[in-house]
């Protein structure tokens, strides 16, 4: 008798497979793309992020930033900075993936940086200001501002 | 005894056919136009095409070549042996919100042989809250980001939901925005099929990565009482399938370049495959109301 369980359950596996292999079309309806062949990390894959090895900021010609936030896998790091009232905080991407500072109560908003793109933001209001990756917005980050001393 | 084994057999084979036809046969057919031969109805049905994600300036090595995977996309379109009464793009148009990009992939979509309907994504709303976008997609009558029509019979809803962002970068659609669609929802017949149009998904699909919409809870008790009700979205770059209720939420395939599975890898990052398995996973799909309570969804990948 279990032997015949066996054979029954066999045939009707088969059967499945079958009608699976039968009905799918190009991208199944479930979840599509295979495991990813590539995951980027980009950081690796960019030369120029390598090129200059001193602390140079790339664009000179700005007023000297006092604070640098990286942005690097999907992360703002450091996710917290603070600096105070006047001074230029710079965030570079170095993701393979385009990415934003927005402050979520509207008092900035970078443009999209591409790979290894600047954007200096020199801020005057004091204060704590929640940003985020607009375009991936799971991303966050606080940038802090204190008053000037006087 | 052997009745009952054999009733048992039954079962497992039964359930394994049941389990075949749920998971790939429910809503996905292979050929383009297969329901023409078997009307479910006197009602003529009605057909549009879903495309999304096209991201054109994208230059990464997932998709070197995005005008190209657009146009072939639009190829296809046009050359479906019944041409839809307009083709509706599911956001992330461009890539950067740059102005060339929004004017190459007007230029390509604007081959076309139908009207086409746009909503933004958050590729294409990035510095400016969508203003280029607007510029380059004007919208008719578009109020706090909402957008309807009726068209067949059908009640077309198409959302805004990528300006703001709850907890975990979740999509939000916002107050005013709701508001209206209240307003506009229960002015409706419940035997109107109803098809909802968004950019970020309307459900809880990956919260974590922001796959999701905070504020979807109003919406969707909203289209509870509707006898139909198909919510398209984009995004996620592949397609999923669910269901709540009566809603069927339905992802689409992007044209430039797969993501992720939910929760697969570390972060949502684009995925390189190997040129023919690319275009695999690239398309779009047809959607057909064949009656009021039955839509025949089909995908038409490029490759």
């Amino acid at each position: 008798m279990k032997f015949l369980t066996y054979f029954f359950i066999a045939i009707a596996s088969t059967l499945l497979v079958i009608l699976l292999s039968l009905s799918s079309c190009s991208p199944t309806p479930q979840a599509t793309p295979p495991p990813p062949a590539v995951m980027d990390h980009p950081a690796t894959t960019q030369p120029q992020a390598t090129t200059s090895p001193t602390q140079a900021p790339p664009q000179p010609s700005h007023p000297p930033t006092t604070a640098t936030v990286k942005i690097h896998n999907f992360k703002f790091e450091p996710a917290n900075v603070t600096i105070v009232a006047g001074e230029t905080v710079q965030f570079i991407n170095v993701d393979e993936e385009p990415h934003t500072a927005t402050s979520t109560e509207g008092t900035f908003n970078s443009k999209a940086l591409d790979t290894n793109q600047t954007w200096n933001y020199t801020a005057n209001q004091p204060g704590s200001f929640p940003y985020i990756c607009s375009i991936h917005p799971f991303m966050k980050g606080t940038l802090t501002v204190t008053p000037k001393k006087t | 005894m052997k009745r009952r084994k054999f009733i048992e057999h039954v079962s497992w084979t039964g359930l394994g056919i049941v389990w075949a036809v749920g998971e790939n046969g429910l809503l996905t057919a292979c050929q383009v136009g297969t329901s023409k031969t078997q009307p479910a109805s006197t009602t003529t049905p009605f057909s549009f095409v879903q495309i999304s994600d096209t991201h054109i300036g994208f230059h990464k090595p997932a998709n070197e070549h995005v005008t190209d995977t657009l146009q072939k996309t639009i190829a296809a379109i046009n050359a479906l042996p019944v041409q839809p009464a307009f083709v509706v793009h599911t956001g992330d148009i461009s890539h950067l919100s740059k102005p060339a990009e929004f004017d190459q992939a007007k230029q390509l979509l604007s081959q076309l042989k139908v009207p086409l309907f746009t909503l933004p994504g958050e590729h294409d709303t990035i510095g400016d809250r969508g203003k280029a976008y607007e510029e380059a997609f004007p919208r008719k009558a578009v109020k706090e980001g909402l957008q309807v029509w009726d068209q067949g019979g059908i009640h077309f809803v198409a959302v805004t939901n990528v300006l703001d962002f709850g907890a975990t970068g979740k999509g939000e659609l916002g107050q005013a925005q709701l508001d209206l669609l209240t307003q506009d929802l229960l002015a409706q017949k419940s035997d109107t099929p109803i098809v909802v149009f968004s950019h970020i998904p309307l459900y809880d699909l990956y919260p974590k990565w922001g796959w999701a919409t905070a504020d979807s809870a109003k919406l969707l008790s909203l289209l509870s009482r509707f006898a139909s009700v198909t919510v398209l979205s984009g995004h996620i770059h592949q397609v999923i399938q669910h269901s709540e209720g009566n809603i069927r939420f339905h992802t689409a395939a992007a044209t430039a370049y797969p993501l992720p599975a939910p929760g697969k890898g570390e972060q949502p990052a684009p995925v390189k495959l190997p040129e023919n398995h690319l275009l695999a996973v690239l398309g779009f799909r047809t959607v057909e109301v064949i009656t009021h309570q039955d839509t025949q969804i089909e995908q038409h990948s490029l490759g």
